[in-house]
């Protein structure tokens, strides 16, 4: 913290490529003293939308920090670009990537999402795709990722389609059948689906989406590239590169892997298309590979892409590092989304299959619930009354359903949450019932 | 709310107002307007919801403004989109702002019309007293008379294009300064524009504030990468904290006020009219990339024509070349390059040789569509007559120009107004003190401001670039938030930021002229075009050949003298022969070191490098290929 105190050597964060895991695991008390800078009494049970990182990190990055402000030419010139390499070491290793060229670091999944999808406006720009070719994303895509489609693909003139999905969502097969029927909507015509941007786990409502069998129904149709958006992957899901099979996966670090605000990873398949992808923010560096490219975009802070090394030694403290964190943090939250559910007399918007670690709680239907911006009032009010951020998602009735629960709340556990943070929740929505609340109050 | 395919989502402040979304268009680029403050109308409500444009006539948008939500043409379904933590919008929080400002710009006339009209009653009393009648002049004014009196017209508008706020009666001491500070702008209260006197740094607080550098190093590099003083790094650690602390909470209640307090700040310091003109980015970099993205649409979209140009300086920073690659040139847009002379007798110089490459620019009727002027280029580093170029270009009807000022903040005056570019840009980290990295591009207030957005595109995407720019996902914004606490960091000097230009400038030319003294060489330009950094000549000795061996040279004297300076160099001319004025005592001068003075730097500095040059001069055995090889920047 103290920016004084810094002296020390940088070289603890180069750290083994492989997994160790720490002959003692993290106490509790560790566990406490580590995310202690949390504001104290607040339940956070939404780790899912900023992640969170833990004080030793923070430390890391802050020497980073240091390093670079000590003496910046000789950190740019000794030290950044190895500190980098080791990063994307960590990461190939961690998601079975072939190779070490296939991951480039940049600030978040929205940075990704303009890398892919600029080049694919190229496409269409230079005559490769044609105009009229289509895209297909789901429905339930990430807003920055819609826009960007916008912005990029939908400017060049490619042709946008939605996948309509259900929620609450029963079974998989509901996914990819009408995953199959947007793939047939996008040939009509002889058109030819350019692009599919699948998520991996979407945002809100949160579903973890088959991807594996997604990106193969592309692969059958002749797709010609696969984006997966997973904003919320590593960490969260499995993240297998090979198993997924995706030309282009991207996933924040910050989220569920302890990262400090910002570093994503973009692994893109080794092919020929490499070549062709740019970061927008061009630099000396152009040209030589995206992963260089994204590795110098001007002097700025590149801190949290440093201590990658630095957050894998910190989830190998734990009982089966990531992956243990990932199937514990998976259990806790379809345990306290089931008593929630139960407390309240609603029910969860997916099978716990699929889910990843968050899970969406439906809420009662007496809160009222009747618009985006009613929800968005609840979840100020839940914070600022009685301190619980959680975000809440507002789902239109179906036709002639009576007594619609039309709110569903995201809740996330990640590894500094106790049940308390979820009783404390569940307490607070049954006083507004109890209260007669509804959102009308709320204007 | 059904309807918004691309998701509406409401700010968290939301109100009920449907118009929300469009208005933040209108409140950065729509046209001047200017609305008469209606007859009797009382003080704005008090408790009238801070967001709502009809709240307030004087700032309502005009139903032209009010657009509908774009539709994407080319989607299937309309539905829903539900983000889980974007709904917060800047500018909400801009037209809040708007609202409060002008709510106390109300009270403030109200209570000088109370105060004129008593003391006209007063005078009129006097008057009567005195049986002189009342000139015509001097008429009685009322709040009730305003709106009819031909000559007093109350302009209430926000809008950059006007004096944001003037009270043309009669002549009246007040009235000038109230002017004054109305012109100043709604948010200037944020930042105090004058530095406070009140007790400057001492030597050795400067000393503590960087005493973070690594010791026993002579920086006499602050032009590549700046530095932070301690007092704006624990400011910025602390937002990196508040955001690791609640970051929903600090995402939808802290963020967009901090950006917009930092722009407010930087709007002022530049001189712009507005603070709709003013976008945050991370870099110079960014900034280019943002300009040229917009120019190779126009190439690609059919508004330009294939080999349409784009100007530039040919010592203009790779980034920017290459920037021009990946979007001009791969579009189907054609560069000129203006080559300027090194080292410079004058300022005649540039002036000639950019007229000459706008001449090659519009050759065969081409199209001049964007030129890029460096404002102080960056190797060699020469300080460009930016003012007269840019009006060159206009009057040789070049489409568009933007100045790269990548050094320019805090070492040179800017001034966006006497300045005139379309886009402007400069870092923050490197001349003003903050952290890595900050820098703000200044966009005039055009119609094609409006097609200028960031590569990176959010859920703020067709909300204006400052809008777009203060949102590209999560990431650490800290060094955006803490410009306020660099501009507190240099009002701790004598005379501010200007007063530390102009001692740097003077002591970055002391230096220069100190070494050439000693190795018997020459400056690389006039000194009236550098600012804080010089371009001094090296012994031609030291025979330094090419780029590679300037590399080295600059690596050697990092691990062997502890002296960070970047080396250029310079070819001679195509026939061999020197250029004007490059020679000493034993040959053709072909490198120059390029020296900075920023405050913490000393006389032993350059003391240092000085006899690090003369100690391998004396060597005479320039080992050069023993030296550190590495890749470079400058």
């Amino acid at each position: 913290m103290d920016i004084n105190g810094c002296d020390a050597k940088i070289s603890d964060t180069h750290l083994p490529k492989k997994p160790k895991l720490s002959p003692t695991l993290i106490s509790d008390t560790e566990l406490e003293s580590e995310f202690s800078h949390h504001v104290q009494n607040i339940a956070r049970i939404n780790n899912g939308s900023f992640g969170c990182c833990p004080k030793s990190v923070m430390s890391a990055q802050q020497k980073w920090q240091l390093e670079f402000l000590k003496q910046p030419d000789d950190f740019y010139f000794n030290r950044l670009k190895e500190g980098i390499l080791q990063s994307r070491l960590v990461i190939k290793d961690l998601v079975n990537a072939d190779h070490v060229d296939e991951i480039s670091i940049v600030d978040n999944a929205t940075t990704a999402a303009a890398i892919v999808l600029q080049s694919v406006a190229w496409d269409f720009i230079q005559g490769k795709f044609n105009k009229g070719d289509a895209a297909v994303m789901l429905h339930y895509a990430y807003g920055a990722v819609k826009k960007s489609v916008e912005a990029y693909v939908t400017r060049a003139g490619g042709y946008v389609i939605e996948v309509e999905l259900p929620f609450p969502v029963n079974s998989v097969s509901e996914i990819i059948s009408e995953f199959r029927r947007a793939l047939e909507r996008g040939k009509v015509n002889g058109r030819k689906v350019r692009l599919a941007v699948i998520d991996h786990v979407t945002s809100m409502p949160s579903v973890v989406i088959p991807v594996k069998e997604l990106v193969k129904i592309c692969r059958e149709e002749g797709v010609d590239k696969v984006f997966v958006d997973a904003a919320h992957g590593i960490g969260c899901v499995d993240v297998d590169m090979k198993e997924i099979g995706a030309d282009f996966y991207t996933s924040n670090l910050h989220k569920w892997f302890f990262c400090p605000p910002a570093a994503a990873f973009l692994y893109c398949r080794k092919s020929s298309e490499i070549d062709d992808l740019h970061h927008p923010v061009v630099s000396h560096e152009y040209g030589n590979g995206l992963a260089i490219e994204s590795a110098w975009i001007g002097t700025r802070d590149y801190s949290a892409q440093l201590v990658v090394p630095k957050v894998l030694e910190f989830v190998n403290r734990f009982e089966g590092g990531i992956e243990g964190i990932k199937k514990r943090n998976h259990k806790a939250v379809v345990e306290m989304g089931e008593m929630l559910a139960k407390a309240w007399g609603t029910h969860l918007g997916s099978p716990p299959e699929m889910c990843s670690s968050m899970i969406m709680v439906g809420l009662p239907a007496s809160l009222g619930i009747s618009s985006d911006s009613v929800a968005l009032k609840l979840r100020t009010h839940l914070r600022n009354s009685f301190s619980v951020e959680v975000p809440i998602y507002y789902r239109a009735p179906g036709d002639g359903v009576v007594n619609p629960v039309t709110g569903y709340a995201r809740i996330s556990h990640q590894v500094y949450n106790k049940p308390d943070d979820y009783y404390r929740f569940r307490d607070a929505i049954n006083q507004l019932v109890n209260d007669k609340f509804t959102c009308e109050l709320l204007s | 709310m059904l309807g918004g395919l691309y998701g509406y989502l409401p700010p968290p402040s939301d109100e009920d107002k449907p118009t929300n979304t469009t208005t933040t268009v209108w409140s950065i680029f729509a046209p001047p307007q200017t609305i008469l403050k209606p007859q009797s109308k009382p003080k704005t409500t008090q408790n009238s919801l801070p967001t709502r444009p009809h709240s307030s006539p004087a700032i309502a948008p005009s139903p032209d403004d009010v657009v509908a939500l774009p539709q994407p043409a080319l989607v299937d379904v309309t539905s829903t989109v539900i983000e889980e933590h974007d709904p917060a919008r800047p500018n909400d929080y801009e037209d809040y702002r708007r609202e409060k400002k002008k709510k106390e710009v109300d009270v403030e006339i109200n209570r000088e019309l109370e105060r004129r009209r008593q003391e006209e009653e007063e005078r009129e009393m006097r008057e009567k007293g005195n049986l002189v009648s009342t000139p015509v002049s001097a008429q009685r004014v009322t709040r009730h008379q305003l709106p009819q009196h031909p000559k007093i017209k109350i302009i209430l508008s926000f809008n950059p294009a006007s004096p944001a706020f003037t009270l043309p009666l009669h002549s009246h001491s007040d009235t000038s300064a109230m002017d004054q500070e109305a012109r100043n702008g709604e948010l200037t209260h944020h930042v105090s524009k004058k530095p406070k006197l009140t007790r400057c740094i001492s030597e050795a607080e400067i000393r503590d504030e960087f005493s973070h550098h690594q010791h026993g190093v002579a920086r006499i590099n602050n032009g590549s990468f700046g530095s932070c003083p301690k007092s704006v790094l624990a400011d910025q650690q602390k937002w990196q904290l508040k955001f690791l602390q609640q970051p929903d909470d600090f995402y939808f209640n802290s963020l967009r006020k901090g950006i917009l307090e930092s722009r407010a700040a930087v709007k002022d310091l530049i001189n712009a009219d507005d603070v709709g003109e003013i976008s945050l980015v991370d870099n110079a970099t960014t900034a280019a990339a943002i300009v040229l993205q917009q120019i190779g649409r126009g190439f690609t979209e059919g508004r330009f024509h294939r080999n349409d140009t784009v100007l530039m300086l040919h010592c203009a920073f790779q980034a920017v070349k290459k920037s021009i690659q990946a979007y001009v040139t791969r579009a189907g847009g054609s560069v000129v390059e203006v080559q300027l002379p090194f080292p410079l007798a004058s300022e005649e110089e540039i002036i000639n040789e950019f007229k000459k490459g706008i001449e090659k620019g519009k050759k065969d009727g081409k199209m001049i569509r964007l030129a890029i002027i460096d404002h102080i280029t960056s190797m060699p580093c020469v300080v460009i007559p930016v003012r007269k170029l840019v009006k060159i270009c206009r009057d040789e009807g070049v489409d568009q120009v933007f100045v790269d000022a990548a050094h320019a903040m805090g070492s040179i005056k800017i001034d966006v107004k006497e300045i005139g570019a379309d886009f402007y840009v400069s870092n923050l980290h490197k001349w003003f003190f903050c952290p890595p990295s900050v820098a703000f591009l200044y966009c005039r207030k055009s119609i094609l401001s409006s097609d200028m957005h960031h590569p990176v595109v959010s859920h703020e995407f067709g909300n204006g670039l400052p809008i777009e720019s203060a949102w590209i996902g999560t990431r650490d914004y800290s060094a955006q938030l803490v410009i306020p606490s660099a501009v507190t960091f240099v009002s701790r000097f004598e005379g501010g930021i200007d007063g530390i230009m102009q001692r740097n400038h003077e002591q970055a030319l002391k230096m220069a002229r100190m070494l050439a003294n000693a190795w018997g060489t020459s400056l690389g330009s006039p000194p009236e075009i550098c600012a804080a950094m010089v371009m001094v000549g090296l012994p031609s000795r030291l025979r330094v050949m090419g780029e590679d061996d300037a590399l080295r040279l600059r690596g050697h004297l990092r691990v062997r003298f502890g002296v960070e300076v970047p080396i250029h160099y310079q070819a001679p001319k195509d026939d061999g022969q020197p250029q004007a004025g490059a020679r000493d005592k034993d040959g053709i001068i072909t490198g120059y070191a390029r020296i900075s003075h920023q405050v913490y730097n000393t006389l032993e500095d350059y003391e240092k490098f000085r006899d690090a040059v003369i100690l391998l001069v004396e060597e005479g055995q320039l080992d050069v290929d023993s030296w550190e090889e590495f890749n470079g920047i400058a």
